[in-house]
């Protein structure tokens, strides 16, 4: 295959951030203490890579490379939400790490290399693209995770993240090989091809393949059964890394888990759907319910973060292939929860303070409504919107996946999903309870709110607000996304 | 820019405006909120002066807002929503001007929740796209929260959580069943709307009916409160500041019932005759049940608060008592009490600034301590009553007369209900007002002063103009109240009709077996 000017536009967002990770880790080598500039570096590089993106957008999408990536609208709407919330990470992690005195230059170049990981993820036309993907994505994760080196559970998160991980990947490998015996490919067309050709759809082999790919998926989206490791993962990790984690982690998983069912295992809907029901009522539910009594926030937003990926999971049941709005509403959810979750870490990051092993308390953001008004009102703007109160976009969110679930004759999921909803009401307001209602301490906890940490929180308020209300215009609104989204789905749609 | 667009969204610009004020500049704040809110009462006038007496809506804007969603900015008002409109422009001000001393702390921060929740009050009453509505709706709570949970009492964290969800619930539950009826439109008539009059075409059967009315009515039920559901109010009122409880009696429980007059009964009409008796069962416990707890209340602000689920319920009667007096009644009630309720939880929170207490045992003898107080007191609290001519004595007048024409034991228990409550209002103002001064703490309260009694003079006016004169109201009502009615009982007779029907095929299936 020839490799022309298209395929390098394509692919441009891959090599951008490959190239910077490698640039960065020479340069952290040569000069070790350099690591501001290194963050100003891998800042500008994600901007470019925001570029290229716009970019490869109007270029024809087609499988390239064999087969192996597909760079199209979906993929890149995915790659773009990412680059995002690598972006608003290295904007908290500066001040971060240097608080925590673990600032080296290899934490950007390992993030950027994530993101490449995620940008295969979210490309892959191919098993072992998405094999590829997930690893990269993850590996280097595992090591930010556990950056904090000294701390106990830091450890015990990048430990667990990693044992679990490889776990759930060996599953998904093996349904890979299954596939592979069976279809003689790896590639999502060749699959469905070869499964219509010898109708395996209703092959037990096959379905078993599916049910272990599905295993790897739920592990990567953090949806229950396979959610133990969520909040000690999220608890330990360095917060940015957490809230990348949340927004990024969850939104590139989710891309190649809806590619991967919407297209080639569609077929097979009528046995997989029960599964994927089944996972959404429990992991809203556990989700929801656990985090009733979490205290410490970021596990609470752990908690938070398993409800939402039963919310998507509700989406995931409900799609069909005469109407894209379910696929198009679980684009449009990763997005905004992308924002919400991105804009809550970012002020979990601004108050962590060395010292505190135990963590961050609901007590200590008590007053910080009225001490700082400004991100007081943000973070109850990211309350309102997870617990889907409107006018915010995660009203909007949750209003098209249950609207497609009602579309899709799934009414009761979506009754079960408005309960869960009513639910998590009570621990998000308690967070708005806390930074309002409740008088501060003494001695509250300092806010090391530096520039990087208020532009990531006005940028996802000002988005929240706007998803959830804005009509088209100069600035893209909610149906210019959705636009998008749709669009990105029927050309899924076509490629069938 | 339209009339209606300028009432909603004003009072959001002056809550950007005050936003940007210095939070020290406490009087500023006040007077520029006051400012506001009466300004857009005057601009509200406007809509009184071009509203046209004939059935339908009026002064309609539909806009697009996101076509491809079916979701449109449509809003218009009729004869019911004109004066639920007119209260809400009407009786902001009157809190604003009425809380100037009561809230001393985070001025700021309160009057841009009272401005924010008028503009969510006024949408709620005038929009016409369910999802618009719903918008409004849901928009509403946030405000009150932090009313409740930022000014309110010492439980005034569980008062507002309690509520928050409460009223969340019953909402959500009416979200599913909006895109459920929008889904069904959408199968009908291939076009995603959701605009009230394009639903209102849907055909849905029975059962669907059913369901889709239960999820609504929890919803206004919830709000309304009627009985069992009534349980978040005592709690949200006797927490919440002053300026919130009026607002949340005058305005909010208002919601409830608009919500069953304007949306679950003409679009599950079948559904709402079906749950008629269910529902006039309720309203009565809820009368009774009301006025029997609000007796035995030793906290002012509480027996007010049992008043209000006593109260509500006989509007609700009066809805579903389905004729032309009865609904005028009730919507007549919906207004009526807003000024009445509204006006005593001023009163109470006036002794309550001075004595920051409101247990009834703590009082008595006020009425040679504060006479002016005790005289608007006791018109306020005769309205509350319903004596004639003060405006409670019109409302219930046209309830009873329609609920006896309805069914006779409805207006049995009902009329009961107003004999109790007479009995709780005036036992309460016995205590608090005649005899001696018991209490040494009392002897030398200051009665009302001038911004005070400016306070209570549009509402005393109201009382007796709407009991006095009712004419200008009840003839702009009229036609509304007669569509909805008479669409009502076509529903009624063609049910009664099929039903008739397969009675007689019946039983000429008995006469002659196949």
């Amino acid at each position: 295959m020839m490799f022309t000017r298209d395929i390098a536009t394509q692919l441009m967002p891959l090599f951008l951030l490959v190239g910077g990770a490698l640039v960065l880790l020479a340069w952290s080598a040569a000069a070790p203490k350099t690591a501001r500039a290194q963050s100003v570096f891998a800042g500008l590089l994600q901007v470019v890579t925001l570029f290229s993106i716009v970019r490869a957008w109007a270029s024809p999408a087609g499988p390239i490379l064999g087969g192996m990536l597909i760079v199209d609208h979906f993929a890149l709407f995915f790659t773009a939400l990412c680059v995002m919330a690598a972006l608003a990470t290295i904007l908290v992690s500066d001040g971060y790490l240097r608080r925590f005195d673990i600032m080296r230059g290899e934490y950007y170049a390992l993030l950027l290399l994530s993101t490449a990981g995620m940008f295969v993820l979210v490309t892959a036309y191919d098993l072992m693209s998405v094999f590829l993907g997930i690893e990269l994505m993850s590996l280097s994760l595992y090591v930010i995770i556990g950056f904090r080196r000294r701390d106990f559970l830091a450890n015990e998160a990048a430990m667990k993240y990693f044992l679990l991980g490889a776990f759930a990947i060996a599953f998904f490998l093996y349904g890979m090989s299954l596939i592979y015996g069976l279809c003689g490919t790896m590639n999502f067309r060749g699959i469905m091809m070869s499964a219509i050709d010898h109708e395996y759809f209703r092959h037990p082999p096959f379905l078993f393949a599916i049910a272990l790919i599905l295993v790897g998926f739920v592990f990567k989206v953090s949806a229950v059964p396979f959610h133990m490791w969520v909040p000690d993962v999220y608890q330990g990790a360095p917060s940015p890394v957490t809230g990348f984690m949340a927004g990024a982690v969850k939104a590139a998983s989710f891309a190649a888990f809806l590619r991967l069912f919407y297209m080639t295992f569609f077929a097979a809907r009528s046995d997989w759907v029960h599964i994927i029901i089944v996972l959404a009522v429990v992991t809203m539910t556990l989700g929801n319910v656990v985090a009733l009594v979490q205290r410490n926030l970021k596990r609470m937003l752990a908690y938070s973060s398993i409800a939402h990926a039963g919310y998507i999971l509700v989406g995931m049941a409900a799609l069909s292939i005469e109407n894209t709005r379910a696929a198009s509403s679980i684009m449009f959810y990763l997005l905004v929860y992308a924002f919400m979750t991105m804009g809550a870490f970012a002020l979990v990051c601004a108050l962590e303070n060395r010292g505190d092993s135990r963590g961050l308390e609901l007590e200590d953001v008590a007053g910080l409504g009225l001490r700082r008004p400004l991100l007081g009102f943000a973070m109850a703007v990211f309350m309102f919107a997870m617990a889907g109160i409107p006018p915010t976009a995660g009203f909007f969110g949750k209003y098209y996946i249950f609207n497609a679930a009602i579309e899709r004759g799934l009414t009761w999921l979506a009754v079960v999903g408005v309960m869960n909803s009513a639910l998590s009401l009570y621990y998000y307001l308690r967070v708005v309870v806390y930074m309002y209602f409740r008088p501060a301490a003494p001695n509250p906890t300092p806010v090391f709110d530096d520039w990087g940490v208020r532009t990531v929180m006005i940028i996802s308020v000002l988005a929240v607000i706007w998803l959830g209300l804005g009509p088209s215009g100069v600035v893209p609104g909610i149906e210019t996304v959705l636009s998008w989204t749709s669009d990105s789905v029927q050309h899924i749609v076509s490629l069938r | 820019m339209d009339i209606l667009t300028r009432i909603t969204f004003l009072p959001l610009l002056a809550a950007v405006m005050v936003a940007f004020m210095p939070s020290r500049a406490h009087k500023a704040i006040r007077w520029f909120s006051f400012l506001a809110t009466a300004a857009v009462f005057v601009v509200s006038l406007g809509l009184v002066r071009e509203f046209a007496a004939i059935p339908g809506m009026q002064m309609v804007v539909a806009k697009q807002w996101l076509p491809s969603l079916g979701i449109s900015y449509h809003l218009g008002i009729d004869g019911i929503s004109l004066f639920l409109v007119m209260l809400v422009t009407f009786l902001t001000p009157i809190t604003v001007l009425g809380c100037f001393n009561s809230i001393e702390t985070r001025v700021k921060e309160f009057f841009i929740c009272m401005l924010l929740l008028e503009t969510a009050m006024i949408g709620a009453f005038v929009a016409l796209d369910m999802f618009l509505f719903y918008v409004f709706w849901e928009a509403m709570l946030i405000p009150m929260y932090f009313m409740i949970g930022m000014w309110g009492g010492e439980r005034r964290v569980y008062a507002t959580v309690k509520f928050f969800i409460y009223t969340m619930i019953g909402s959500l539950l009416m979200l599913i069943a909006i895109l459920y009826v929008v889904h069904v439109h959408k199968v009908e008539t291939g076009t995603l709307s959701f605009d009230l009059p394009a639903l209102l075409e849907t055909t849905l059967s029975g059962s669907q009916q059913w369901l889709l009315f239960l999820a609504f009515a929890l919803a206004f039920a919830i709000k309304v409160p009627m009985f069992p559901f009534h349980t978040w109010l005592p709690d949200a009122h006797v927490e919440a500041p002053t300026p919130g409880s009026v607002i949340l009696a005058g305005v909010l429980l208002k919601m409830g019932t608009y919500g069953f007059i304007r949306f679950a009964m003409p679009m599950f009409p079948e559904a709402a005759l079906r749950a008629l008796p269910l529902i006039a069962t309720i309203a009565i416990i809820g009368i009774i049940y009301g006025a029997l707890v609000a007796m035995v209340q030793k906290d002012v602000k509480k027996l007010v608060a049992y008043s209000s689920v006593s109260h509500l319920g006989f509007v609700m009667l009066g809805l579903f008592a389905l004729n032309t007096q009865a609904v005028e009644g009730a919507i007549l009630g919906m207004v009526n009490h807003g000024i009445s309720t509204g006006a005593l939880f001023l009163l109470v929170g006036v002794i309550y600034e001075r004595r920051h207490t409101r247990l009834i045992s703590e009082y008595g003898g006020l009425t040679k301590v504060m006479p002016v107080y005790a005289t608007i007191f006791m018109i306020v609290a005769l309205s509350s009553i319903g004596l004639p001519p003060l405006n409670g004595f019109v409302h219930e007048f046209l309830i009873l007369v329609g609920t006896f024409q309805a069914h006779v034991w409805w207006g049995v228990f009902a009329a009961t209900g107003v004999v109790l409550g007479a009995i709780y209002m005036l036992w309460m103002y016995q205590r608090v007002f005649f005899g001696e001064v018991t209490n040494e703490k009392n002897a030398r309260l200051k009665d009302l002063n001038l911004r005070e009694v400016l306070v209570f003079i549009p509402l005393l006016v109201m009382i007796f103009w709407m009991g006095v004169y009712s004419k200008p109201f009840v003839e702009r009502m009229e036609p509304s109240v007669t569509q909805f009615v008479s669409q009502m009982n076509e529903v009624r007779e063609t049910r009664a009709r099929a039903r008739d029907q397969s009675a007689l095929e019946t039983q000429e299936s008995a006469v002659n077996p196949r």
